[in-house]
């Protein structure tokens, strides 16, 4: 069997079609190709003998099986088919990394101007509210002083430690404690953030 | 008797080893001896261009590449392989001949009409096979042309078209009785010619 060329054309000779003969011709192809069970050979074989035109079609066929196979024979790759794939994959990963790292760049500066908005903003609240505080405090002060609070404040403090009851002292501290806590809180919780 | 798996399932079972490591390079390094030149004969099956068959051949494993880190092992590493194949040339073709059918079935086939499209290279009374090969349906020429190249292996050739067996042993028992009828047919005219 050799490989043909276009002006070795070779020619089919091709056999009419007998519907009677399909299952044969069935199993004539699956001889071909290696497939016809075993035990189906001498059937196979003994049909042959009497049938002429089976004989011709097996004979077509044997011609045709070795025309297709020198015109069709197995296509490899090129040796430096793995090279120029593998070169391609790391030409496609360093873009890749490129891209990659560019945008992680571009997310840091991102959160970078987002925390310090959140600062300018912080420092924006703090600083006037603790003016504010200075001044709600000396006002709250000066008015205790005018109205004579203060003097009953003091008058009373005096009797309750007099009385010697240290526990009134204590929940007084406390509570005024809370009070600035709960002033506080929420200052610093947005400062934490 | 205990079944054993098929060959190839057990060939990849290293390879799955290294994709479930992470490990895709190296997986892609005991793909491709493996899977190149099927990829490439699948391809040229459908294409019939050696040239586009080899870029196609490229572009499935980049593509194979690429999309290894997702690849889920629900169907096996050759079927999956087959399938970006099989994609990959139907887009080459619609890209090269939009407005034709590419599944012309055995009752679809005209042989009158498939005459006029097939090449006609020389004046020689005879044709070669190649070009009665060419005037098949498309269905017909891949299933001959994959199960030649691919050494008379029906299991190879299923697999590659993605198709079952007894499919493409039907196909290739059809081709072969239509390159018989086309050889007569060349062969009336040819003694017509002369006569």
């Amino acid at each position: 069997m050799t490989p043909h060329s276009p002006s070795d054309r070779p020619t089919l000779r091709a056999q009419a079609r007998d519907p009677a003969h399909e299952p044969w011709e069935e199993r004539l192809q699956d001889w071909l190709d290696g497939e016809l069970p075993e035990q189906d050979h001498l059937l196979l074989q003994s049909h042959l003998e009497q049938c002429s035109q089976c004989r011709d079609h097996l004979q077509a066929w044997q011609r045709l099986d070795e025309q297709l196979q020198a015109a069709l024979p197995p296509l490899t790759v090129d040796a430096a088919f793995d090279a120029r794939l593998f070169a391609q994959i790391d030409g496609i990963d360093e873009h890749e990394r490129s891209q990659l790292r560019q945008r992680l760049e571009h997310e840091h500066d991102l959160q970078r101007q987002a925390l310090m908005r959140r600062w300018r903003r912080s420092l924006m609240l703090v600083i006037p509210g603790m003016l504010g505080g200075l001044a709600v405090a000396l006002s709250l002060a000066t008015w205790m002083d005018r109205s004579g609070a203060t003097g009953a404040l003091a008058q009373g403090a005096a009797e309750l430690s007099r009385s010697n009851a240290p526990w009134a002292g204590s929940v007084l501290t406390a509570m005024l404690g809370a009070a600035v806590g709960a002033v506080m809180a929420p200052w610093l919780a947005r400062l934490a953030e | 008797m205990a079944m054993t798996p098929p060959p190839t399932t057990q060939a990849d079972a290293d390879i799955h080893q290294r994709l479930r490591a992470g490990e895709y390079r190296e997986a892609l390094s005991l793909l491709l001896p493996r899977y190149r030149d099927k990829v490439l004969r699948l391809s040229f099956s459908m294409l019939h261009d050696r040239a586009q068959a080899e870029d196609i051949t490229q572009d499935v494993f980049l593509r194979a590449w690429r999309a290894l880190p997702g690849y889920a092992a629900q169907a096996s590493l050759s079927t999956w392989l087959y399938a970006i194949t099989r994609n990959a040339c139907l887009s080459e073709l619609r890209k090269r001949r939009p407005h034709l059918s590419l599944d012309l079935d055995d009752e679809q086939f005209q042989p009158q009409i498939a005459g006029l499209a097939a090449p006609s290279q020389d004046d020689s009374a005879t044709t070669s096979v190649a070009q009665l090969l060419d005037q098949l349906p498309e269905r017909y020429r891949q299933a001959v042309t994959l199960f030649y190249m691919e050494d008379h292996s029906y299991e190879q050739t299923a697999a590659s078209l993605g198709l079952p067996l007894g499919t493409v042993k039907a196909l290739l028992h059809r081709a072969r009785k239509r390159l018989t009828e086309l050889a007569r047919a060349d062969l009336a005219l040819a003694q017509e010619t002369r006569a």
